[in-house]
């Protein structure tokens, strides 16, 4: 029996981390990267809702309204190249790919933190970016820069049109349950 | 952004049924086909302990999917039966809907939770016993609509079906 194969170095570097920084900085709720919006789970596993595409894999969430980011499955695999999707259930039935890899994704949440890509659908369907101008809150700022240094992360921001491309590009490849 | 395709006729008249079933054979816990330990879902989803390319139809304590190949399901799909335990055991139960329906008609569908080791070892714990006259009514009726008689798989040929559809069924990884 085929089992989705696992190969993903930054992931497990990621919870070590994960671990590490909700020892280090004090938190009254949500620890480590909690504290930028980003609850990792333990393992991957389903993301439970109606809407999560069959082929894909939750690592996380933001505890927001079911808000869900998964890799993307390709050909049985998850890797250091698979694609990060965000999944808003409020949203309707629809996620959206917010990073070519779990690399970018991070680099990308560096500003605003995690809760920035819950908006991305409105982003691409409006071109208003309703997120653009939030910032990590000022307790969460040590640890973002602590990330920052463990894994040498720079920010990255998408333009409209990249993100645009980018899900243009994956959606196609996107196995959604059927809706009714 | 594709969807799966479900081209199933055969689910849409038992959903049908189903609701005229439990309209007819009212009851405050065991209306129509629940009295035979079946209940329906009204849509096909995807339950997070059953494998990641099957989508669920029906529950009875486990999950009955339909196997979701190449992005369809169709009336060839085959049935498995996934426990609600976290173990990811997953087996083929019928070769399509059709087969299923008709596995249900000599003691309801819970005997599928016994597959498994029905299977593996042909014990049946279920095999003595028998429909109150108030499920055999909802299984007559349901036998009369879709023009079924009873069918119980042998456990060489479930072996048989284990090995031709089991294979396909893909799984999360256990640890990571």
């Amino acid at each position: 029996m085929p089992t989705i194969n696992v190969d993903h170095p930054l992931l497990n570097e990621l919870r070590a981390f994960d671990l590490e920084a909700a020892g280090r900085f004090s938190a009254n709720f949500d620890p480590g990267l909690g504290q930028m919006g980003l609850l990792l789970q333990s393992r991957l596993e389903d993301g439970g809702y109606d809407c999560t595409p069959l082929n894909s894999l939750s690592f996380g969430g933001t505890g927001c309204d079911g808000v869900h980011f998964s890799f993307l499955i390709e050909e049985n695999a998850v890797t250091e190249d698979s694609p990060v999707i965000v999944t808003a259930p409020a949203d309707g039935y629809c996620s959206n790919v917010v990073a070519e890899n779990l690399r970018d994704f991070l680099r990308t949440s560096l500003i605003g933190g995690f809760l920035v890509h819950e908006s991305l659908s409105t982003y691409l369907g409006t071109g208003k970016n309703p997120s653009v101008s939030w910032k990590i809150p000022d307790q969460a700022v040590p640890i973002r820069d602590f990330l920052m240094e463990r894994f040498n992360l720079t920010p990255l921001t998408y333009s409209l049109d990249e993100l645009k491309a980018m899900d243009d590009r994956y959606q196609p490849k996107i196995l959604y349950p059927p809706c009714d | 952004m594709p969807e799966v395709l479900v081209d199933h006729p055969l689910l849409k008249e038992l959903l049908q049924f189903g609701e005229e079933a439990a309209e007819r054979f009212s009851g405050e816990h065991d209306a129509g086909l629940l009295r035979l330990n079946l209940q329906l879902e009204h849509r096909l989803r995807h339950d997070s302990w059953t494998p990641m390319n099957t989508l669920t139809f029906a529950r009875s304590l486990g999950s009955f999917s339909f196997i979701v190949v190449d992005g369809v399901v169709t009336e060839e799909s085959p049935i498995f039966y996934s426990n609600q335990d976290g173990a990811f055991l997953s087996h083929v139960v019928a070769r399509d809907l059709r087969s299923f329906l008709r596995t249900g008609l000599q003691n309801g569908f819970m005997h599928h939770r016994e597959n498994w080791g029905y299977r593996l070892y042909g014990n049946d714990p279920f095999d003595t016993l028998q429909l109150t006259p108030r499920s055999a009514e909802v299984r007559d009726f349901l036998a009369k609509r879709f023009e079924l008689t009873p069918y119980r798989y042998s456990p060489e040929e479930l072996q048989a079906l284990g090995e031709q559809y089991d294979s396909l069924l893909i799984f999360p990884p256990a640890n990571a």
